[in-house]
């Protein structure tokens, strides 16, 4: 498991974490710095009036925030314990599968998620790239 | 407190009642104080409290107001620990805009009771904003604590800010209640060190200081006491005092003892000068320059009717007592005082009814232009000498002047002659008077002598001279004649008078007679002894012309 894992995530790194939104969602490009506030709260809608429906992947969870903002996972689940007291601001939603986070980023116009770049196909759109 | 001190006290409280009941306006305070400030114990105790009170005082407020100053900055060291405390959560609530968690964080601190308000900003964003917002953020107390907020994810992104504002009432009420404290655990510590203080000064320097004082003060000196050592304090100065003072009392008690001596001898000594001033039989007296008396003894009292004592109202000057009128004295003191040298004269003062006093006066120069004298009574002397001298000058038979005599006064005579008179000198012989000392002896011829003199002077005035200036041979001295005329008429009267029968006693009679040369002159200048030559030829001439007559000197 470990081995696959360690696989898994050095092919996703090969071809990178691609950040996906609802191609009906108008957006063509986010910053590095919008994804990263729209993950951790600070931005809370994609579109005006609607709150933005984040989910993170769960296997490439580590990947991303490490890539995204330099920090571990523990630090992460930390800085939402804090935020979760208030129940104000939500943690993205969590995801076990690529496919479902693909569905779902589909079906809704202010969602938005991130998968193996390879695996990306014409129901999402990709609007950033996360090489590292 | 010891026993005398109690009595001391409790004597002067005694004393003080009576003038404060008498007038109660003086105040209780003025004798208080002046009792305290007389004695030393009280005033040593007075000023240690006052001076050590009034640093304590001081002290305290200095402690008070630095204990203030570091107990705030301490308050707001905490303040801003507390912050730092809550930064992250804070920096949380302000990178996700929470407002909730914002306002929970804020709370939280506003439950501090040293913080009156909490703001917590995102941007330009007021997130959370706790606490009393009229608080005035008075300069005095804490300025309001600004801790800026990083994101939790990138330490140089600002996120927002953390503000605080320091209950400033409370700090102060916290802050003065702490140095209050300081303050009197600093009072109580200096009062009982003072008290110590003032109770060691007291008992080991004040009350054995005050104890010699009194010591001092209540001994009799001469009479032998010394000052009892304080107990305990055999070894320090007190004891050193002590002696000292003991073996100063000793010598001052040997040195009256040595003066009382001195004085008694001064005294036995003074009575016997005393003694010899008031009771010598010589006159003693003090002069100053101008001739005034300043000091006399009894004796010269009495002798110049003087008070016994000098009378400072009165002078009495010298020569006036002396009947000095030819300023003999004067002449004597300025001898005395520009010699420097004793000096002495007799002075002949009127005394009594009749008789004068001879007074031999002796001047000794005294430093200060003063003289001393001293007086004899010489007038025995005098007398003496006057009798001697007048006993050289007289015949012992007759009575009258002899040849010495009559020499000594014709000069006074012929020098004190006016131009307007003339003077006679008469030689009287007698004739026959050989015979009748051959024939009826010494005896008889002393009669004749005797009454021949009687004769002559019965015959002139009580002022011309009439003189024996040999064995049967006179001489008469007619004074301030006014012609030759009136010797011719007295030599005539002589000559017969003495013509007469003479009694020789035992019932014998002898006659005799007289031959008279008589020397007139009008001139001063003349002088005696020529004038005598004069009167003798004349007579000569008168023997040889037949005796029993007169014969004026030629040229007379």
């Amino acid at each position: 498991m470990a081995l696959w894992l360690a696989l898994y995530g050095a092919a996703a790194a090969a071809n990178g974490i691609a950040v996906i939104v609802n191609p009906d969602s108008g957006i063509d490009s986010i910053s590095r710095e919008e994804v990263s506030h729209l993950f951790l709260g600070r931005i809370k809608h994609l579109q005006p009036g609607m709150p933005a429906l984040v989910i993170d992947t769960l296997p490439l969870r580590q990947a991303f925030y490490q890539s995204l903002v330099r920090r571990g996972i523990p630090e992460i689940n930390a800085y939402w314990a804090r935020l979760r007291f208030s129940g104000r601001t939500q943690p993205p939603l969590q995801i076990e599968d690529a496919a479902m986070v693909i569905e779902r980023v589909a079906r809704d116009r202010n969602a938005i998620g991130y998968i193996n770049g390879a695996l990306v196909d014409s129901r999402v759109k990709t609007v950033l790239r996360l090489e590292d | 407190m010891a026993p005398w001190s109690i009595h001391a006290s409790r004597r002067c409280c005694a004393l003080r009642t009576d003038p404060l009941t008498r007038a109660p306006d003086v105040g209780a305070g003025t004798a208080t104080s002046h009792q305290f400030g007389a004695s030393v114990v009280w005033r040593t105790t007075l000023l240690i409290l006052f001076f050590a009170g009034l640093v304590g005082i001081l002290v305290a407020l200095a402690s008070t107001v630095m204990v203030a100053r570091e107990e705030r900055e301490r308050m707001k060291q905490s303040l801003v620990e507390l912050m730092e405390t809550v930064e992250r959560t804070a920096s949380v609530a302000a990178f996700a805009r929470d407002e909730q968690l914002a306002n929970e964080v804020a709370r939280g601190l506003l439950r501090n009771g040293a913080v009156s308000r909490v703001v917590i900003r995102e941007g330009e964003n007021e997130l959370a904003a706790v606490g009393d917002a009229s608080v005035d953020t008075r300069t005095v107390t804490l300025p309001v604590l600004t801790l800026p907020l990083a994101s939790p994810f990138d330490p140089a992104e600002r996120v927002g800010e953390l503000q605080l504002w320091p209950a400033g009432e409370r700090i102060e009420h916290d802050a003065g209640a702490y140095s209050g404290y300081i303050a009197i655990i600093l009072l109580v510590q200096l009062v009982v060190v003072v008290l110590a203080v003032a109770w060691v000064v007291l008992n080991v320097v004040t009350r054995p200081v005050k104890k010699l004082s009194d010591d001092l003060h209540l001994l009799k000196v001469g009479s032998g006491e010394q000052i009892v050592l304080p107990p305990g304090h055999r070894n320090d100065e007190i004891g050193r005092l002590t002696e000292d003072i003991n073996s100063l009392i000793g010598r001052t008690g040997d040195l009256l003892a040595a003066e009382r001596d001195m004085r008694a001898q001064l005294e036995e000594s003074e009575r016997k000068f005393r003694l010899l001033f008031e009771s010598a039989q010589t006159g003693i007296f003090t002069l100053d320059g101008e001739g005034v008396l300043q000091d006399w003894n009894p004796w010269f009292s009495r002798m110049l009717g003087l008070p016994a004592h000098g009378d400072a109202a009165r002078r009495y000057a010298l020569g006036a007592l002396l009947g000095d009128d030819t300023s003999r004295l004067d002449a004597l003191m300025v001898r005395t005082l520009s010699d420097q040298r004793p000096a002495a004269a007799d002075f002949e003062m009127p005394h009594g009814t009749a008789g004068s006093l001879w007074l031999h006066l002796v001047l000794n120069p005294m430093p200060g232009n003063l003289m001393q004298g001293i007086v004899n009574d010489v007038s025995e002397q005098k007398r003496a000498e006057a009798s001697a001298i007048a006993m050289a000058e007289r015949d012992p038979l007759t009575g009258l002047l002899n040849r010495r005599g009559i020499e000594h006064r014709l000069g006074d005579a012929l020098a004190s002659l006016r131009p307007d008179s003339g003077l006679a000198l008469m030689v009287v012989d007698l004739d026959g008077f050989k015979q009748v000392n051959d024939t009826m002896g010494h005896d008889a011829g002393d009669r004749v002598l005797v009454a021949a003199a009687r004769h002559l002077e019965a015959v002139v005035r009580r002022t011309d001279l009439v003189a024996r200036i040999g064995g049967d041979e006179f001489v008469v001295v007619l004074c301030a004649l006014e012609s030759a005329d009136t010797a011719r008429f007295i030599a005539s009267k002589i000559v017969s008078t003495l013509a007469r029968p003479v009694d020789c006693g035992d019932g014998q009679s002898a006659t005799i007679g007289a031959s008279v040369g008589v020397a007139y002159t009008a001139a001063p200048a003349d002088l005696a002894d020529k004038l005598m030559r004069r009167a003798d030829d004349a007579m000569y001439e008168a023997k040889r012309a037949g005796k029993s007559q007169f014969r004026f000197a030629t040229g007379s």
